[in-house]
């Protein structure tokens, strides 16, 4: 699918498409749209003189309503947000405003963040373009739609265990999840902070890592956000390790995580796995199995984590401030000076919303929470350790005392390369059916939740259906913590397979 | 998983207990402890009301009434703005008057997306009440939110150091200096010392008309200002050591540098934790927790209060229940807010938005090292020489106007100690400095209703004056008077010298042998025949004391009472 480029073809995609596909949810004035589109086409970035324009003038680009935007309501999604106006851009944001990017509208997305189908949203759920009775996955499903269905040229979304690539694998497009705290967070409204990052949705590679050069700067404002020296640091690590290793044309050492190799994948998905190895062997790139044994941990320790801190970060939505001001009788306000809170917070929040809320909020108390919390954080550092056994660039956050290094690999990769979920899309019938278990979304998540947990960057680059009539399936990348490069090259030699 | 052995060593005393004849077990631990055999105190029925064993009783230092039989337990959790400029994790400056919501960054109002972001300079003002209160700094502490929902919580939680205080393992000693009786020390551990945000301040406005609601209105300008919550462990005994306490951790705090207000302008809140156990036993008893007292006196009889409703309960059979207390200062009485099963679980858990706190030695040392007196230091220093103050007063300079008297005093003491001739007189100088600092000054500031802070007489002024009464060159009575002229005019450029020329009070040099005098002293004695009378027949000698006053006023305060006193002293011997 070629990047859509021309901005008045993507309003034509955005009036042909959007009321069926559901991806955004609120969308700027064409004419406006176009005027931005053209002006940024015409002139040099402002301020920047005779300099080149940026290679970003003038492309659409479409926010995840969890990112703030200050000329565009900013919901999550959610009804306890629907009043809610930024007074500020995200950091994102503001960095894709000044390298001549314009502003197309707001996202389609699970609320808060919280599902793997954007179909918990007050909005209703996002449909697959590639079949509008097909999950388009989540969160961010309005940004993989509409990047897929040719609204704009990329999309910003957020991933918290997934959210960018699970969309983008079932759309058909290229989802990236930076390494945690290279992409600044600030004006992501957070649902699990230590997970979530920005994410990228562009139709193919060479777009998400324009996009993503674009953004990626230390940002003053998000404590987390790793700072200059330690960036320097990290790139002249990964660069002088590159190049070591032989540089960009060099045979790749492929993982293959056998501990993701479960038997909920389906057959054509694994079929397409195995042919992506074996044709990537074929070019000369080694393929190596690799153990990762706290994989199978891993899901029920996210969860915790996740939940956890959603808990704690959606506390400050008590009808206060935003939100909903239901009118109590006064008889129970007396009694119950919560009242109040306690009946925005059950209007406000849709039910995924809630019941996450109360799984975060057990795993805290004080008799919970050695059991949970602390139990989960300690199998967190385990699914980062299994990671740094097997990647041959050691990770750079680790400390550069001898007594933390883990053992050298024995067998050292590159990258691992494994599916994203265990499936392509799967019908929205199935998945909004009232006897699924809400357990059964959350097995999608398990391929995409260790690199979450790790901090680790992570893509999803898509796989071609290989007869018409069937949806695409997505194949994940992961790479140690900083080497997006090695990342981007490997998506690129597998995207033109 | 316990092992048999485990379990079997668990229950070999129960074994034991029941072959014997049952013992009452708080009587048991009694007379192990007072190491005698108190056969009588043992009983083989129903526990009793435990005898008083004067050997426990002597250890206590609260013997009066109702606390016989009771040991008292009190823990203090302190909570104190930092004096710092800006808030813990916003840019938005810190403020006590500034106009409702005036002083809000988005974090502070909980906006969405927005981020925290330690102030790093707020942590200066932290290390120093630390170091004061000698804790251990910790080198790595970290932050971690509490939850709950309150309408002055703007983020569903605050930020606090729960399981990684920056310091921790501090002492404070009350004694003497605090009021404490002369032979009386207690020794209060400082469990941790945390850095935490400040809530938002809601105002309730009732319903003025049925048309007009009532309604609760919110000021962020406080929402995430700097605080430290000081939380001692529970090593007091009495209201009044947690009285002693709290205004001692409140004077280290201000003379360190750490806060600014006290309790009086809401400053310092403080929280207090009370338990009773029967004297001998074992443990603390169940503790209650008396919340936002705002005041040392609300603290001091709310704890008092306390006792005495947990004693109560106690003498009738009643059990202790865990729970929340308010305290009403109006009615002096505490009201149950909420119960132990009710207790508000607050979900600690590590924030990560925040990187753990790094404090290096250096820092701690520089602190340490530029740290004030703290005034224990400084009433030590005024109570020995030279300055000899008494106890009475060294506490009141340090404790009036944040000790800003005890630099006013010094540098009098220093100018006049620095001239020729300052130590010829008999007059203690570092005693005569305090007595008309505190009393002829701060007497008269108050009677005429002036702050300290808008004193208009100089440390110059004053050690002319006390200079000149110093060398005899004016008399007490007309350096008072001196001083309240300098009250009055506020010329602080006004020489002492031309004040007292101008208003002709300078003492006359004049000897007990002058013939004038003498006179003039007769004329006195004669106009009150029956006061000699008494005088002579030995009757009151102290009527003397009348006629060097008279024969002092009667020569206008100009001649030194010395001289006046040898002059009626003679008349009287002739």
């Amino acid at each position: 699918m070629p990047a859509a480029r021309d901005a008045a073809r993507c309003l034509q995609a955005v009036s042909q498409h959007n009321g069926l596909l559901n991806a955004l949810v609120h969308i700027r004035p064409p004419a406006a749209v176009l005027a931005d589109a053209n002006a940024a086409s015409r002139a040099p970035v402002s301020g920047t003189g005779d300099s080149p324009r940026s290679s970003l003038d003038g492309l659409l680009f479409a926010i995840k309503d969890n990112l703030c935007t200050s000329n565009m309501p900013t919901s999550c999604a959610s009804r306890m947000l629907a009043d809610f106006h930024p007074q500020y851009d995200a950091t994102v944001v503001a960095r894709l405003k000044a390298r001549g990017a314009v502003l197309l509208g707001k996202t389609n997305m699970d609320e808060f963040g919280m599902g793997s189908d954007s179909v918990h949203s007050c909005f209703g759920p996002v449909k697959n373009p590639l079949s509008s009775e097909h999950s388009a996955g989540g969160s961010s499903g309005g940004s993989a739609a509409a990047v897929a269905s040719g609204m704009c040229f990329g999309a910003l979304g957020s991933d918290t265990g997934g959210s960018i690539r699970l969309p983008a694998s079932y759309c058909g497009v290229v989802g990236f999840k930076p390494s945690h705290g290279l992409l600044s967070r600030r004006g992501l409204i957070a649902y699990a902070n230590s997970l979530d990052t920005v994410g990228i949705v562009a139709s193919d590679v060479s777009s998400v890592r324009l996009i993503y050069d674009s953004l990626k700067e230390h940002d003053e404002s998000d404590p987390t956000s790793v700072d200059n020296a330690t960036r320097r640091r990290i790139e002249d690590q990964a660069a002088a390790f590159r190049s070591s290793r032989g540089g960009q044309k060099r045979h790749w050492r492929i993982g293959v995580p056998m501990d993701y190799n479960v038997s909920e994948i389906s057959t054509r998905l694994r079929e397409a796995w195995v042919s992506t190895l074996a044709a990537l062997r074929d070019l000369g790139h080694q393929i190596v199995p690799v153990d990762l044994p706290s994989t199978r941990h891993a899901v029920c320790s996210y969860y915790i984590v996740a939940l956890a801190e959603a808990s704690s970060n959606l506390a400050k939505y008590d009808g206060i401030r935003f939100g909903l001001s239901p009118t109590i009788a006064p008889t129970e306000a007396k009694t119950n000076p919560l009242a109040k809170i306690t009946a925005a917070r059950e209007q406000g929040f849709g039910k995924e919303v809630q019941r996450r809320i109360l799984l975060g909020n057990y795993s805290l108390t004080s008799e919970a929470m050695e059991n949970y919390f602390i139990h989960a954080q300690k199998v967190r550092r385990m699914v980062k350790q299994d990671f740094d056994r097997v990647f041959a660039f050691p990770n750079p956050l680790n400390s550069t005392s001898k007594t933390h290094q883990p053992d050298p690999p024995k067998e050292p990769v590159d990258v691992l390369i494994s599916p994203v979920s265990v499936s392509s899309a799967p019908a929205l019938q199935d998945v909004t059916s009232l006897d699924r278990s809400a357990l059964d979304a959350y097995i999608n998540d398990v391929f995409t939740i260790p690199a979450s947990m790790a901090g680790l960057p992570a893509l999803s680059v898509p796989i071609p259906a290989s007869t018409d009539g069937e949806l695409p399936l997505g194949l994940q990348i992961i790479a140690q913590y900083g080497d997006e490069d090695s990342l981007f090259d490997i998506a690129t030699v597998v995207e033109d397979l | 998983m316990s092992t048999p052995s485990r379990i079997f060593r668990t229950r070999r005393p129960l074994l034991l207990t029941r072959i014997r004849p049952w013992i009452c077990q708080s009587c048991l631990i009694r007379a192990q402890r007072s190491h005698t055999r108190a056969v009588g105190s043992l009983s083989s029925d129903t526990p009793p009301t435990p005898p008083v064993d004067p050997g426990v009783k002597s250890h206590s230092s609260l013997s009066k009434g109702v606390n016989r039989n009771w040991e008292v337990t009190v823990g203090l959790e302190i909570h104190a703005q930092l004096n710092a400029p800006q808030k813990l994790f916003s840019y938005a400056a810190t403020s006590f008057n500034a106009l409702p919501n005036s002083r809000v960054a988005p974090f502070d109002a909980g906006t969405p997306g927005i981020q925290p972001k330690l102030n790093i300079p707020t942590i200066v003002p932290a290390i120093r009440a630390a170091v004061a209160l000698d804790c251990r700094i910790n080198r790595r502490s970290a932050f971690d939110r509490k939850h709950y929902f309150y309408k002055d919580q703007p983020n569903g939680y605050q930020i606090t150091q729960f399981y990684h205080p920056f310091a921790s393992d501090g002492r404070l000693v009350l004694n003497e200096l605090d009021g404490l009786a002369t032979s009386e020390t207690v020794e209060v551990g400082i469990k941790q010392v945390q850095m935490e945000q400040d809530t938002a301040k809601s105002v309730f406005q009732p319903s003025t008309s049925p048309d007009v609601p009532a309604r609760t209105l919110v000021d962020l300008n406080r929402a995430g200002s700097a605080l430290v919550e000081i939380i001692t462990t529970p090593s007091l005994k009495s209201s009044k050591h947690a009285a002693a306490c709290l205004r001692k951790i409140q004077g280290i705090l201000r003379a360190s540098g750490a806060a600014v207000d006290g309790m009086e302008k809401g400053g310092v809140r403080c929280d207090v934790n009370v338990s009773i156990q029967e004297k001998g036993l074992p443990g603390l008893g169940r503790r209650v927790e008396i919340k936002n007292l705002n005041s040392i006196k609300a603290v001091q009889e709310s704890i008092k209060a306390e006792i005495r409703r947990q004693v109560a309960v106690r003498e009738s059979g009643g059990e202790i229940e865990g729970e929340t207390r308010g305290w009403d200062a109006l009615k002096g009485e505490s009201k149950k807010l909420r119960r132990k099963e009710g207790e508000v679980d607050y979900r600690y858990m590590p924030d990560a938005e925040l990187p753990p706190l790094i404090i290096d030695e250096s820092l701690v040392g520089h602190i340490k090292s530029t740290l004030p007196p703290l005034p224990d230091q400084i009433i030590s220093e005024l109570m020995s020489e030279p300055f000899a103050l008494t106890l009475k007063d060294a506490r009141t300079m340090v404790d009036l106007d944040d000790g800003a008297r005890v630099s006013y005093y010094k540098s009098i003491y220093d100018d006049i100690s620095n001239r020729p001739d300052a130590h010829s007189s008999s007059k203690h100088l570092g005693k005569l400095i305090g007595n008309w600092t505190l009393h002829e000054l701060g007497g008269r500031l108050a009677s005429n209703f002036i702050a300290w802070e808008d004193n208009p007489v100089t440390p110059i002024q004053m050690a002319d004056l006390l200079f000149h009464l110093q060398s005899g060159l004016i008399t007490a009575a007309n350096a008072k008077q001196v001083l309240e002229v300098l009250i009055e005019s506020r010329d602080s450029n006004a020489a002492v010298g031309d004040v007292i020329a101008e208003h002709d009070l300078a003492t006359q040099a004049i000897s007990g042998e002058d013939t004038e005098l003498i006179r003039l002293a007769n004329g006195i004695v004669a106009q009150y025949p029956d006061k000699a009378a008494q005088i002579r027949s030995g009757k009151k000698p102290n009527l003397k004391n009348f006629f060097i006053g008279n024969l002092m006023r009667a020569t206008g305060g100009k001649i030194d009472v010395q001289v006046c006193k040898q002059i009626i002293e003679k008349i009287f011997s002739d």
